[in-house]
């Protein structure tokens, strides 16, 4: 226990001081960095583009208002623009695994998930996070809720949980292309997918894809499940209401489940023999 | 001078080769293939989704019934696969920067050809093993429509072939940038990005209200996925459809007419890299 302890405060030291450098590096091409930073902002606003042009075509959306599709976007977006910020390029390790690169990587007495999490981090994913955080302050203001201490304890645990959900979503997926390395197209799609599922309500989706985004791969637990209480809305699939406070439970299942799986993705590591 | 019978027996064979090479090359990794047709099913489900959400609110927005809006989505995804709406896929930027181009200049094929060449077979290669597959698989969900009459898919046809043209000469510009860029990815992502978004594949462009919709309509873009798709539809059908392919050709002799200026510049200022 001690050892686990310590690899998890090392590993942690490890890619504060690798992010550090990063940043350090970035911050050597100035202008290349606010530009970059600027684009992924634009990148995420198209998003929510995307809903604003419904809206225009639409008062509701399966019952659902403008000011409370905007709260279900914007936690999704935040909770998956951090787990991206936080994880860097992790679906490169694809590339690295086909070329037998991986070998370096698992000699350094560093965490392989550290090194692949860091080793392209773009700082200017940073600014995927400054749209969705804006649109969420936006769609509170107009919810117009009653602060009950349960809707202020949620909120917050909410994005927390999420983020958790969304990075354990990215490391399991990566922890697969150390079986099918050319699978990383499927990868980002199931990260996409998920993060796209978890922007609109999920009573637009078939009661079969709701079970399947709910206990199957649970990204119901990003937003919506908590949603459902902020909202108070009724839950389409009937859970009870402690289902909606469930989700920082779901998130330590998933992060349990994610690290399961990276290790026995790097068990299962062979180079290339070549 | 005029190329004899010889002469264009040699350029088909060249061409055959240069196709078929490209098309095996999209062939060589199977898991890779069925990665692609997984993601294209996974977007063209939850864009079905929100479509259906949204023309059960207001049926017949911009001119599509609810069937329609889905298809739209759907069988819009295995267009955009076709079109690579996902942007890249030509590797000249990274070839350019590891100085590979050079054999690439040195070919006894034209520049632009030997790219075009390799469109083509990529094209082939993503329609049967990536966007067909991935529609009959989203078609076992959701009911979809097809085209009524052969000239329907006819029209279609041409109109997926002028899109081609478009998304290629979009690319290869895009690609071709590299050349005065150090770094182009700023570029090539930005340029995907706008791709995605401006083809209608995220959400059909004619529901854009206002002038943005206006201006929407009329960008290079709508010429990949919103043409073919309103052909597909016949929601373009009788005189429209000669607009709507003035409009796509239009698109790509003027971008395909850039490309080939420009080449013709950059291979000028070319410096090889590395040792």
């Amino acid at each position: 226990m001690a050892d686990r302890l310590r690899a998890v405060r090392d590993g942690f030291g490890h890619y504060v001081l690798f992010v550090g450098v990063a940043f350090r590096s970035a911050w050597q091409y100035r202008t290349s960095l606010v530009l970059l930073t600027m684009a992924e902002t634009l990148a995420t606003a198209l998003d929510f583009a995307a809903i604003g042009i419904v809206f225009a075509n639409v008062a509701r959306l399966r019952d659902f208002a403008l000011a409370e599709v905007a709260f279900l976007y914007a936690t999704s977006a935040t909770a998956f623009a951090l787990a991206e910020c936080v994880l860097g390029q992790l679906d490169r390790i694809g590339w690295q695994i086909r070329d037998g690169k991986m070998d370096a990587v698992l000699t350094r007495p560093v965490s392989p998930l550290v090194q692949a999490a860091t080793s392209e981090f773009s700082p200017q994913r940073v600014g995927r996070l400054a749209q969705p955080a804006a649109v969420l302050a936006l769609s509170l203001a107009a919810l117009d809720l009653r602060w009950t201490p349960g809707r202020i304890i949620l909120i917050p645990l909410m994005v927390a949980g999420g983020a958790l959900i969304a990075g354990s979503l990215i490391v399991t997926g990566c922890a697969w292309l150390f079986v099918a390395p050319d699978a990383s197209m499927a990868v980002a799609a199931a990260r996409q997918g998920a993060g796209l599922a978890t922007q609109y309500p999920m009573t637009i989706y078939s009661r079969h894809l709701l079970v399947l985004l709910t206990f199957v791969v649970p990204v119901a637990f990003v937003n919506w499940q908590p949603a459902l209480y902020v909202l108070a809305r009724p839950d389409p699939l009937g859970l009870p209401t402690a289902a909606r406070f469930l989700a920082p439970v779901v998130a330590a299942l998933a992060v349990a489940g994610a690290a399961w799986a990276w290790r026995a993705g790097i068990r299962h590591y062979r180079s290339t023999g070549s | 001078m005029r190329p004899t019978t010889v002469g264009y027996r040699a350029s088909i064979r060249l061409w055959t080769t240069v196709v078929a090479g490209s098309a095996r090359r999209y062939t060589a990794y199977r898991s890779t293939v069925a990665a692609a047709v997984f993601a294209t099913v996974v977007t063209g489900i939850l864009r079905a989704h929100i479509a259906q959400a949204v023309w059960r609110e207001t049926p017949n927005l911009a001119g599509y019934d609810t069937t329609g809006a889905i298809t739209f989505m759907i069988v819009g995804q295995g267009v955009g696969v076709c079109v690579a709406v996902f942007g890249g896929v030509i590797d000249l930027p990274y070839r350019i920067r590891t100085g590979d181009v050079v054999v690439d200049i040195a070919r006894p094929v034209g520049f632009v050809r030997w790219w075009f060449g390799h469109e083509i077979g990529r094209v082939w290669v993503y329609l049967l093993t990536r966007a067909m597959p991935a529609v009959a698989v989203c078609a076992a969900v959701f009911r979809l429509r097809l085209p009524s009459t052969a000239s329907r898919w006819a029209a279609f046809a041409l109109s997926l072939t002028l899109a081609v043209l478009v998304s290629f000469g979009l690319r290869y510009l895009v690609a071709l940038s590299a050349f005065w860029l150090a770094d182009g990815r700023g570029v090539q992502a930005v340029a995907a990005l706008a791709s995605l978004f401006f083809s209608g594949s995220v959400l059909p462009l004619t529901i854009i209200p206002g002038v943005f919709g206006a201006l929407a309509r009329i960008t290079p873009f709508a010429a990949t996925v919103q043409v073919p798709m309103d052909v597909y539809l016949g929601r373009v059908a009788g005189a429209g459809l000669g607009t709507a392919f003035a409009f796509q050709a239009g698109w790509a002799v003027l971008l395909l007419a850039a490309g080939r200026a420009l080449t013709a510049l950059a291979l000028r200022r070319v410096v090889i890299q590395g040792g």
